[in-house]
């Protein structure tokens, strides 16, 4: 297309902003690259298909922690969307303006309690909590299916870091599914409503409207639970299990840098390995990501107004 | 509109009120405010008047090192500032980043490494800590007698019940208490100087159970596969978990067992006594340890020596922790307060010891002093 | 004769309700945990407690967070001005040019960041910013929160401008605005409570973060420290050390600092939140 000149400035000068944050994000992608190379050279595709963590005889393979974290960020997706969500029609559709005016900010404030004191939450609150309601029902009756077929000794898992993780995301997405709900012309309101539909349909319709930005919300609550190290640490259980049971304890790659950072450079290839295992799920978030976007683009509604 | 003004004026006050406060730091002396000299400098630059010494290392040292810091500052004014990051971390922002004057680590350094640094580096074994051996059984009112053999069967998955034989046998007098009821045993999934000085100990005390593949910061510990086996992260997730999980067992730091009120065994040490951790008990075993004369000599042994030690009323599971400090350095202010510093733990420091750590037997005392010396001779050059 | 249409729709109703409450039945567990813990050494150390330096195990005062407040506040006052306007503009090219290859470099480059455990951001700034300059410092601490906080930011401002209806565009452009002016007048206005939203979880966000500061901020809690280039201390950071120790002073002010943290962003959130109106489209 041919662009007018103010077009061109205009482009122009969005640029510099975007080539700092291109060459910053760049930068540290490629430090993260280098520091990870050397592991890689050494011990090839062995890293990543095998299990194990030690540093004193120099043997590593981090498949575990890959697969955990791939999971606990697929279950705190999942929980973190399932209720915002809900809580986001809820806020909106259910309550009155009033109320919704001290609702909204009470659950954005939950967005502020850091992620240190979640954890401590979670592990005096929450695991044993789900341990008795959820986890031993889960085995006693479930058993046969091997997602529940290990014994819960303490509780910690893949299954409570991925709730665990999903919780505080909520205020994030919320707040980010509210506003997009809330930019809705009300014309769209108003036509359902004038041709008979009851709320669900209505909410049906809204969903559908602000795909993307549940969409946009629930790429980086992925990303960001991939990411999340004091939370996982504290209730992941951190040990090397490769079994497909999610009530037993597993690891997740954070979790694996936040247990082994401290003495990591005493060891020869320990910290490449780690900066190996960061840069994998770096690239996995990546490819995911670029998938859910591709959906989202295939059923992208063009409103044309 | 009205709501606004008022938060605004709220947090008005609450800053203004802080900022008095900063400059005009009162007179009373509880043992928490800045002293008047300090806090003068405190809001410019830290380093243009008095020289700040900065150290990284082992969280195992990080309260004790804090209450010393906090004394000599209350004394000369002087900051130290210390980040627990871990004993690698630690040693790496010492030896090769330089962007710390000293760093604290659990092990010292080893052959290669002191071959490396020779002459350069300064070691001093400034305090002593030890693991203790903690448990959760209900029905067990005192304290329970465990040996080394016995620790190394319980974590290979061996021994299984609290009423063993093999317990039975050490703690013939409460016998009839130990319940029929699988030991869940815990020990820790990150990377620690705690666990290394416990698989050593098992290793010494039980050799043929307890291989020397199975001794390092990091094992993989046979007990997890009977699922009977719990790692738990730090020192205080390991506290936790035996608190919250009845007929458990864990090693924890000393601190840990004594702040949090956990009963902590006797343990069977290389003369046959039973023995609880204790200031005494810990500096005995460091008693049968031929220190080296100077700092700048090579210290690597001294660790594997103090645990298991021989000594007749020693804790088999005590521990030296270290200090490195460079024989020289460039900046003359930062020489001077390093060697105040160490003499003055020496002098003074010692008789601040938080609960569960010791000061070192007299002959390594010697070794601070030595090294202060030879840092204040190096910057007088 | 569609009653099962109605049926649907209260049972939908009930679903929504209950999911609702259990959604935010842990988050408010978590603050009435917070509140219980930390408003008892607060109020017991009194306005002291925001001025005073920590205590060490053998103190007989509470002491207080002093050096770590500063030190957050400064961290977050440097990195945030820096995230909003990056983060900000990023998201105007995205809106403006949704098609250039730019905006999706910036896009994807921005959430590939987020999944990064922030322990390795720190150690990045380390090793790039800590070792050259010799030392730590409140400037290398938010480096780290910018490279950490960036991905909230863009996101929620892409969402917000994203949101604005298509009409609005149109309209500007029909009456002659360019597209400089459409931007700041006419979106930015209208997804105004969106961006101010966005900006105050970015906040929430940069004042949270322990892992990144690990590395890079220094720790520094002898004396109040207002120098960029020196080190300092956060309150994260610091509940994240003492609450991992065994001493219980040290809980108690790890416990404190929570409470104080949560205070802080409830008075921001209040003042920012009614000075900004909401525009009904």
């Amino acid at each position: 297309m041919s662009w007018s000149r103010t077009d061109k400035l205009f482009f122009i000068s969005l640029l510099p902003s975007a080539i700092i944050v291109t060459g910053l994000l760049g930068l540290f992608l490629f430090v993260v690259l280098i520091h990870s190379w050397d592991s890689i050279l050494a011990y090839g595709a062995r890293l990543f298909v095998e299990s194990v963590w030690n540093p004193e005889k120099e043997l590593y393979g981090i498949l575990s922690p890959i697969i955990g974290t791939l999971l606990t960020s697929l279950i705190a997706t999942c929980t973190a969307l399932v209720f915002s969500v809900s809580l986001s029609i809820f806020v909106v559709e259910y309550l009155n303006k009033r109320v919704q005016n001290i609702f909204v900010p009470i659950i954005e404030l939950m967005g502020g309690v850091p992620t240190i004191v979640y954890a401590i939450w979670a592990l005096h609150y929450l695991v044993p909590f789900m341990k008795a309601s959820i986890m031993e029902p889960l085995h006693k009756y479930l058993g046969f299916i091997p997602l529940f077929s290990c014994q819960p000794t303490t509780g910690f898992s893949i299954l409570i870091a991925g709730i665990a993780i999903g919780i505080p995301l909520i205020p994030y997405t919320t707040s980010i599914i509210v506003e997009s709900y809330k930019l809705v012309p009300l014309t769209y309101k108003e036509a359902c409503l004038g041709i008979g539909a009851t709320k669900y349909e209505l909410v049906k319709v809204m969903l559908a409207i602000i795909k993307p930005a549940i969409i946009a919300s629930a790429i980086l609550s992925f990303a960001r639970a991939s990411g999340e190290t004091t939370i996982a640490v504290t209730t992941v259980g951190n040990a090397m299990s490769t079994s497909v049971c999610i009530i037993g304890p597993g690891y997740t790659v954070p979790a694996l840098l936040a247990s082994q950072y401290a003495n990591a450079n005493l060891y020869q290839y320990a910290e490449s390995v780690l900066y190996a295992a960061a840069l994998t799920i770096l690239l996995l978030t990546l490819v995911l990501s670029f998938i859910g976007l591709r959906i989202l683009e295939k059923w992208r509604v063009r409103i044309v107004v | 509109m009205y709501i606004t003004i008022t938060v605004i004026a709220i947090l008005v006050t609450i800053v203004t009120y802080s900022v008095i406060h900063v400059y005009f730091a009162s007179e009373k002396a509880p043992t928490t405010t800045i002293p008047q000299d300090a806090s003068t400098y405190s809001t410019t630059n830290p380093s243009s008047r008095l020289p700040v010494i900065r150290g990284a290392g082992a969280s195992f040292q990080y309260p004790q090192i804090a209450q010393w810091a906090r004394l000599f500052q209350e004394k000369t004014g002087i900051p130290i500032t210390y980040q627990s990051v871990g004993s690698g971390a630690g040693q790496r922002m010492f030896l090769v980043d330089r962007v710390v004057d000293f760093a604290a680590s659990d092990p010292p350094l080893s052959k290669s490494q002191w071959e490396e640094h020779k002459n350069r580096v300064l070691q001093v074994p400034w305090m002593m800590g030890a693991v203790a051996v903690v448990y959760n059984v209900p029905s067990v009112g005192g304290t329970l007698n465990l040996s080394g053999e016995v620790l190394a069967k319980i974590y290979l998955g061996e021994v299984e019940y609290w009423d063993d034989a093999a317990i039975v046998a050490l703690n013939p007098t409460i016998a009839d208490k130990l319940p029929h009821q699988p030991i869940v045993a815990v020990h820790r999934s990150d990377s620690s100087g705690t666990t290394e000085i416990f698989t050593l100990f098992l290793h010494k005390s039980a050799p043929d159970k307890w291989s020397s593949d199975l001794v390092g910061k990091q094992v993989d510990w046979p007990v997890d596969r009977s699922g009977r086996g719990v790692g738990a992260k730090g020192n205080e997730g390991v506290t936790a978990v035996v608190l919250q999980t009845a007929y458990s067992i864990g090693y924890v730091e000393l601190s840990y067992a004594i702040e949090h009120g956990l009963p902590v065994a006797a343990i069977k040490n290389a003369a046959g006594k039973f023995v609880l951790p204790s200031e005494m008990s810990i500096q005995n075993a460091a008693r049968g340890v031929i220190f080296p004369s100077s700092p700048q000599d090579d210290l690597s042994y001294t660790l594997y020596e103090v645990v298991y030690s021989p000594s007749e009323d020693a804790y088999p599971i005590a521990t030296l922790a270290y200090g490195f400090f460079w024989a020289k350095y460039e900046d003359r202010e930062v020489a001077k307060a390093v060697s105040e510093f160490l003499k003055w733990i020496v002098q003074e420091g010692y008789n601040y010891m938080i609960k569960g750590y010791t000061p070192p037997p007299q002959e390594a005392q010697r070794l601070l002093v030595a090294a202060a010396r030879i840092i204040e001779e190096n910057s007088a050059r | 004769m569609y009653e099962w249409r109605y049926a649907r729709d209260k049972l939908f109703a009930a679903l929504i309700t209950a999911m609702s409450i259990l959604a935010v039945l842990p988050l408010f567990h978590v603050i009435a945990i917070v509140v219980y813990n930390g408003s008892k050494p607060v109020l017991e150390a009194g306005a002291r407690f925001l001025v005073d330096i920590p205590p060490t195990p053998l103190s007989k005062d509470l002491g207080g967070v002093g050096p770590a407040l500063v030190g957050s506040f400064l961290i977050t006052l440097i990195s945030m001005p820096i995230t909003i306007m990056l983060a900000l503009l990023a998201a105007i090219l995205e809106n403006e040019f949704p098609h250039s290859r730019l905006s999706k470099t910036v896009d994807a480059l921005s959430r590939s960041l987020a999944s990064v455990p922030t322990i390795i951001v720190s150690m990045v700034v380390y090793s790039t910013l800590v070792v050259p300059m010799r030392g730590f410092s409140a400037l290398a601490g938010a480096t780290a929160l910018t490279l950490v906080s960036f991905p909230y930011a863009y996101t929620a401002f892409t969402s917000a401008l994203g949101s604005v209806p298509r009409t609005y565009r149109e309209a500007a452009y029909a009456i002659g605005i360019n597209r400089w002016k459409t931007v700041f007048s006419v979106f930015i206005p209208i997804a105004r409570k969106a961006i101010v939203a966005g900006i105050l979880l970015t906040f929430a966000r940069a004042m949270g973060e322990t892992a990144a500061l690990f590395f890079t901020v220094g720790r520094y809690r002898s004396g109040i420290s207002l120098n960029p280039l020196s080190p300092t201390d956060a309150l994260p950071l610091l509940i994240f050390d003492f609450i991992t120790s065994p001493f219980r002073s040290y809980h108690e002010i790890a416990w404190g600092a929570s409470f104080v943290l949560f205070v802080l962003y409830l008075a921001i959130f209040i003042t920012v939140k009614t000075a900004v109106k909401e525009v009904r489209l």
